[in-house]
């Protein structure tokens, strides 16, 4: 059983090495400074990746800033003792579970079609904001939730409104956990493809504004590999730059987070 | 006003939540109506003919083959990634369980794309000098476990480790072994939270359209061996919806109310009747 189970977790370790290794060292070893300032030419075949990585940002920053607009007051709904708490709570369950590729039908025919925004970054990310709400509202409402209740207390003694509360004393006290739960959000959706796809297209050119085309660096992996032939150490390249941007924000969340937290109770006190 | 304003804000996002299930279910039924409405509904399941351009929307090929793959993938995974688990736990020292934890979760953050880039670069072609082409089922199941088992895996840890400590202690001096300790007090007590978690990753799985779509190889029919090309619901989805028309763009919304319906399906089975049936 030992031996067993150890043999398995060592060819689970073998298999994600194997995955993570080459996208690491061809990626790594072709990668430069004008791959990523310049624009991509012949298809992508050669050229650089900046219009890619520019519409990138720009679909999950709107679609994150969104997110915290929408999710901030859900999860302070939830975690509040109001009556509608079980609905938005089965609802944002419901949510979570719906695939991407529906979300995708859903986005291209409500924002794409109905609303006329045809495929643009502005559909995209109100697609990806959807998709990205449950996780974010989750992880907020549990930092809230750890705040203690005597406070709430002391500020209703003080006669302080509730936007009072919110706004000078809440959310600065979960300011950290709601940057991780942003940035959480974030790498979710910089990894989504399919929902995108059939959302903000696939033109590669600079968007000239949010009602134009753009792909994002996923799109643009697929897009390498399956419909375009002889790109694959391109296609390793965007690969690897995705997986750069992502594992740079994880890790400022995971050990930048920490020396904030310190820093800013310092400045306090 | 900032009152009001405040409270807007709060009612109003409330309210969002709450329609906003609804509204994606009006619009994928109003995608839908069409092809509803001209009626093939029992036929399409037994036949695998789709031409949508002849009218022909069989869709036994890409039901089976979604099935197939993700039904196989579990019974891969699940006791793979429970193993993975309690060899982190149990049976590893301290410092390299640590480390592969890090490593898993470094997986477990891999964004699907690139898995399924993995896929066809590396492994179908390998593949493909054995069992030539190298697309198909085999292909499939592979880059689905690599995109399934390692979430699986930290999950798992988390609800068997929950609550550990104190239960060691307890067997270690009631003299059990840890083989004893895990069949006899972990997996009876730990057992529909584990189901549980497996069933939100069949969903996931149901719900994975590109990883697959990009080493399946995309020929429709039922998948009959591990290394024939076939199509899964999703990538019929992502792959015909940018120039289908009319009834064809119906058919495909009917496609997306069926992935739905499998990944609510993977839920509930695997959801509150195992729950159930434990406290009998």
């Amino acid at each position: 059983m030992k031996l067993f189970s150890r043999l398995i977790i060592g060819s689970l370790i073998f298999l994600i090495l194997v995955v993570l290794l080459p996208i690491f060292f061809i990626g790594l070893s072709e990668f430069n400074l004008p791959y990523i300032i310049d624009e991509p030419m012949d298809m992508g075949r050669s050229g650089g990746i900046a219009p890619i990585i520019f519409s990138t940002f720009t679909i999950t920053l709107m679609s994150v800033i969104l997110t915290a607009f929408i999710g901030i007051p859900l999860a302070l709904c939830l975690s509040g003792a109001s009556r509608s708490n079980r609905w938005i709570s089965v609802s944002l369950d419901l949510l979570a579970g719906v695939p991407s590729i529906v979300f995708g039908l859903f986005g291209n025919a409500f924002f794409c079609q109905f609303l006329g925004l045809g495929y643009s970054l502005l559909s995209g990310s109100l697609t990806l904001c959807l998709m990205t709400l449950p996780l974010f509202v989750r992880l907020t409402e549990t930092a809230i939730h750890e705040v203690p209740k005597d406070f709430l207390l002391s500020a209703r003694a003080l006669g302080l409104g509730p936007q009072t509360w919110t706004f000078r004393i809440l959310l600065p006290m979960v300011w950290p956990s709601l940057t991780i739960a942003l940035i959480l959000s974030w790498t979710r959706a910089i990894g989504e493809t399919a929902a995108l796809l059939l959302t903000s297209g696939y033109s590669m050119r600079w968007p000239g504004s949010v009602f134009e085309s753009g792909r994002t660096l996923s799109v643009h992996i697929y897009d390498l590999t399956m419909n375009i032939s002889g790109a694959d150490s391109m296609a390793y390249k965007a690969a690897f730059s995705l997986m750069a941007l992502t594992a740079i924000f994880i890790s400022i969340c995971r050990f930048g987070m920490k020396e904030f937290l310190i820093w800013r109770l310092k400045s306090r006190h | 006003m900032a009152t009001f304003l405040f409270n807007f804000w709060l009612k109003s996002s409330a309210v969002f939540a709450c329609l906003i299930l609804g509204v994606i279910g009006a619009f994928l039924f109003e995608g839908a109506f069409e092809f509803l409405k001209s009626g093939p509904l029992p036929e399409i399941f037994t036949s695998s003919l789709w031409y949508p351009s002849e009218n022909s929307f069989g869709i036994l090929g890409m039901l089976s083959g979604s099935l197939s793959v993700v039904l196989l993938t579990i019974l891969v995974s699940a006791p793979i990634s429970m193993l993975s688990a309690l060899s982190l736990i149990f049976y590893l020292p301290k410092q390299i369980s640590k480390v592969l934890e890090f490593i898993i979760e470094l997986a477990a953050g891999i964004p699907s794309v690139v898995i399924g880039l993995f896929g066809i670069l590396v492994l179908v072609p390998f593949l493909g000098n054995y069992f030539p082409p190298g697309h198909g089922l085999f292909a499939a199941i592979v880059v689905l476990s690599l995109v399934l088992v390692p979430s699986l895996v930290l999950q798992m840890k988390v609800i068997l480790i929950e609550d550990l400590s104190d239960l060691r202690m307890i067997a270690k001096s009631l003299g059990l072994r840890d083989a004893t300790l895990i069949s006899r007090i972990l997996w009876p007590s730990k057992k529909s939270e584990l189901y549980k978690s497996l069933g939100i990753h069949m969903g996931r799985g149901f719900g994975e359209t590109l990883a697959i779509l990009m080493v399946a190889g995309n020929v429709i029919r039922v998948p009959d061996g591990f290394f024939v090309p076939f199509r899964t619901i999703n990538a019929g989805i992502a792959l015909e919806v940018p120039y289908a028309q009319k009834m064809h763009l119906s058919s495909l919304f009917f496609l997306g109310i069926l992935t739905l319906v499998l990944v609510v399906l993977s839920r509930l089975l695997f959801g509150p009747r195992i729950i159930k049936r434990s406290i009998r």
